[in-house]
């Protein structure tokens, strides 16, 4: 696995042939919704995760054929993080050299529904409400208003291991709530 | 990961454990060095992709329920907006409706001295046009002949006419 580095193929994947139209596709339709969530929960940004997902699934075109099965989704995890951080990287050194003046996408609604189904929003929304003030609080925070942990725990004048405890447990249940902790 | 405990697939604190681990790499909280722990280990460890998996569907179903969870406050903003756009509108129109009734005469102010200004504006407009002395002066001389015809025809003259005047015969 060229990419990932993970493990050490026979031969080297540009001299194996390149994964086949149909195996790429049906990886693409196991795999493309988690990592589009990936990207999605990593960036907030509906129009650069589809923009990293077609890049990672790229490099799966390019490389993929030394992956082993069981191992295909984390390495596009592996993959889509690798071009989230060249992306940043990329962002940082335009912004440094040109300023603010990359084209952002109009400001609207994002198409979220197009990755996360209206009624785990629903159900996540509850959640949070009915969560205590304190967790309420740090959830809002990080996720509404992007604050760093460090920073809510200076704002809230708390120990920052109290906070990430506040979040652990929130996060906990929201996810009971949306039924994955069966 | 140095002072952190890794996390194994084993029973439900390792699980737990596993996922806060996948939350806070997703949630990019993670110290660049245990950040790069996990990215390199992501491959190999199906466990830990899993929960990196159920992590992103957690964080993204967040962040989108918070989106539209914030989205009902735009309408007040864009009715206070609109109210100000249409009271805009309604006063320019007002203002459009009165102008002639508002709006100063048209022409310049009626002073005793306008004239005398204009007259003195053509002057030096005419001065600058033309040239003191005309080259063509001495060179043309005037022609009866060389009157244009619709210029004869214009103050009622034939072209073949004499310009001497004409005397009205009794």
């Amino acid at each position: 696995m060229t990419e990932s580095g993970g493990e050490q193929p026979s031969r080297p994947a540009s001299e194996q042939p390149r994964l086949d139209a149909d195996a790429v596709h049906t990886i693409y339709e196991r795999w493309h919704t988690d990592v589009r969530r990936f990207l999605l929960a990593t960036t907030g940004d509906a129009d650069l995760a589809e923009e990293l997902l077609q890049a990672a699934f790229g490099r799966l075109v390019e490389t993929g054929q030394a992956v082993r099965p069981q191992s295909v989704r984390g390495w596009l995890f592996k993959v889509a993080h690798n071009e989230l951080r060249l992306w940043k990287r990329r962002a940082a050194m335009h912004s440094r050299w040109l300023g603010d003046a990359r084209p952002r996408a109009a400001a609207g609604p994002v198409p979220w529904e197009e990755a996360i189904r209206g009624e785990e929003q629903a159900v996540v929304r509850r959640a949070v409400a009915d969560l205590p003030p304190e967790q309420r609080r740090v959830v809002e925070a990080r996720i509404d208003q992007g604050k760093s942990f460090a920073v809510i725990a200076a704002e809230e004048g708390l120990p920052l291991g109290t906070v990430l405890t506040r979040m652990r447990l929130a996060l906990g249940k929201l996810r009971r709530a949306l039924g994955e902790d069966t | 990961m140095t002072e952190q405990r890794w996390p194994g697939a084993g029973g439900d604190d390792d699980r737990a454990d596993l996922d806060w681990l996948a939350d806070q790499f997703v949630l990019g909280s993670l110290s660049a060095e245990d950040e790069q722990a996990v990215v390199d280990r992501l491959a190999d460890d199906d466990a830990l992709a899993a929960a990196v998996a159920r992590s992103s569907r957690l964080v993204a179903a967040l962040q989108a329920s918070r989106v539209v969870a914030v989205q009902p406050a735009r309408p007040t903003v864009s009715r206070a907006r609109i109210v100000v756009a249409a009271m805009a509108i309604a006063a320019t129109l007002a203002l459009v409706a009165c102008w002639p009734v508002l709006a100063p005469r048209s022409g310049p102010p009626a002073t005793p001295d306008a004239p005398r200004e204009v007259v003195r504006l053509w002057r030096q407009a005419d001065e600058t046009t033309w040239p003191e002395e005309d080259p063509l002066a001495e060179d043309e001389p005037v022609d009866g002949d060389a009157v244009p015809d619709w210029m004869l025809a214009a103050v009622g003259l034939d072209a073949t006419s004499s310009l001497e005047p004409r005397v009205q015969e009794n």
